[in-house]
């Protein structure tokens, strides 16, 4: 772009700050800033004095909208080792390959519905791993063996994990580990000062919204 | 402080249930309060829970019968399930057969927990926080801060006239609610019936036969025991499961506000070692040997994974 067309957008920005722009400039200026990094780091500093001025929190959104940051996080996963894995294929139900998790929304779902799992296989068993980081991914539907859903955010390659693995759960050890969740809590209760509460952990809140979240980790 | 203390303990052994008062002192007396006002108060009412962002909904009904404390805890929203309790017997139904699980403390020669709350301002920092409403009840708020990692804090709010617990929040490092129990109405001295305790029929039919207590009573010696547990915690309880489980056995510890089980499964099928968290629970699974060690308790992960390390199998006297 030459000077005189980033002089004349970043005039467009300013007025499209000051909500002077005419439909025609509006749609040009959101073209140029869509494609152009600069232009939109401009609209962001723009953004940002505009809050401040107004006394607005800035708030974590507008850090994360900062091209910096998402640069900071794009090196740091590129960064990571490449994941790496061979399986039996007798373990296929259980460790089915998923191209792209996005960290975003397994964080997001991780918020918003309960348990968490992470999974690690026992040394010396049939599955042979060898990951050397951390992939985090999500499954829903795990108590009641419905098929794998595949949970996928964003457009950006960058922000994937690469090759991580959703690990379907063994039913029979969720289930044990509900039961010693509760036979835990109906024993606590009875045991400490509090009494009651730990009885109401027990309880099961069902296992229709049940997420899993699974990590593999050599 | 020490000399409080002492005029503490030495007030608490005068201390009668009815006469209940707050003026007495910080730290392990608030919670023999609270636990001596579990054993002789009959309330019932509605409680809420978050924990993972999820709220769910219980009734509660607690009595005192033959000198036993009775509960009955339902589960109004979400998955069906409720937890009935008759003394030292716990039966949790869920709509799932084989969840049913009864246990009970074998060992009563165990500490109780009333000498571990001796001991418990050791581990805690207690502050009288500020006073609130809950529940439409007045009640004090304490805070138990935690004076190492190895285990959470907690906020509680206590009924000023009754000394139950309206409100508690667990809270991890960052000072942030793991989770929050929380009455949201109360209401105490209604006449209750047994038949009050009594199962609904939805959860007895979907749960199957009524577990048989005397099935529990019959263990033998566990055989392995933690070489390693956070400074404070202690033995209250064994216990075994009624299920499809044989052969598990459990140990149960605390400090007086945190618990932590330690159940031991001898021929175990699992490939798996697991690790699940929900609130301020976690479940920590680790193998030792062909059996399968796994600490379930409201510490945090790191205090359960360095206990389930260190179960170690121990010689089973004659």
């Amino acid at each position: 772009m030459s000077e005189k067309n980033i002089e004349r957008s970043a005039e467009g920005l300013s007025a499209l700050m000051d909500g002077e722009v005419s439909e025609f400039e509006l749609r040009r200026v959101l073209s140029e800033v869509a494609s152009d990094d600069g232009l939109g780091a401009t609209w962001n500093r723009y953004q940002a004095v505009s809050s401040i001025i107004k006394r607005q929190n800035v708030g974590l959104g507008a850090q994360w909208q900062s091209p910096s940051l998402v640069e900071r996080v794009r090196a740091e996963i590129a960064q990571e080792p490449a994941v790496t894995q061979t399986r039996a294929s007798g373990l296929k139900t259980y460790l089915r390959p998923v191209a792209s998790v996005a960290v975003a929304a397994s964080v997001s779902a991780m918020v918003v519905l309960g348990w968490q799992s992470y999974q690690t296989v026992q040394p010396g068993s049939a599955v042979a791993t060898s990951v050397s980081t951390n992939p985090v991914v999500a499954q829903t539907g795990s108590t009641t063996g419905q098929p794998l859903m595949r949970v996928s955010q964003g457009t950006s390659n960058s922000m994937q994990v690469p090759s991580a693995e959703i690990i379907r759960l063994d039913p029979a050890a969720q289930q044990r580990l509900n039961d010693y969740l509760m036979s835990h809590s109906g024993n606590a209760a009875l045991s400490t000062a509090t009494g009651l509460t730990p009885y109401v952990h027990s309880v099961p809140a069902g296992t229709d919204s049940t997420l899993m979240k699974v990590k593999v980790e050599q | 402080m020490a000399q409080l203390r002492k005029l503490v303990t030495v007030m608490l052994l005068f201390w009668v249930p009815a006469s209940f008062s707050w003026s007495q002192g910080l730290d392990e007396a608030w919670l023999k309060k609270l636990l001596e006002a579990s054993r002789h108060t009959n309330y019932s009412g509605h409680t809420v829970v978050l924990k993972d962002g999820r709220l769910s909904s219980f009734s509660v009904v607690h009595g005192i019968f033959d000198g036993e404390v009775w509960e009955r805890v339902v589960s109004l929203s979400g998955g069906r399930g409720e937890v009935i309790r008759k003394g030292d017997e716990v039966i949790c139904l869920s709509p799932s057969q084989t969840t049913r699980i009864a246990s009970r403390a074998q060992l009563s020669k165990l500490g109780t927990l009333e000498q571990g709350l001796d001991n418990i301002a050791q581990f805690y920092e207690f502050n009288e926080v500020s006073h609130e409403r809950v529940a439409n009840r007045d009640a004090l708020v304490l805070e138990a801060k935690p004076l190492d990692t190895y285990r959470f804090g907690y906020r509680l709010w206590l009924d000023k006239a009754k000394g139950v617990l309206l409100k508690m929040e667990t809270y991890g490092a960052d000072n942030s609610a793991l989770e929050t129990f929380e009455y949201v109405s109360i209401e105490f001295d209604k006449p209750l019936q047994k038949s009050d305790f009594e199962p609904s029929s939805t959860s007895r039919r979907k749960a199957g036969a009524m577990p048989e207590q005397a099935q529990v009573g019959s263990l033998s010696p566990p055989g392995w025991a933690p070489s390693w547990l956070p400074p404070g915690f202690y033995k209250v309880r064994e216990a075994g499961f009624i299920s499809a489980k044989s052969g598990v056995s459990s140990q149960l510890f605390t400090d007086g506000l945190a618990a932590i089980t330690i159940f031991h499964q001898p021929q175990q099928d699992q490939q798996f070692e697991h690790v699940q968290t929900l609130g301020a629970t976690v479940a920590y699974d680790k193998f030792m040997g062909n059996a399968l060690v796994t600490v379930v308790g409201e510490v945090p992960q790191s205090t359960a994974e360095r206990i389930a390390v260190n179960v170690k199998a121990v010689a089973v006297g004659p």
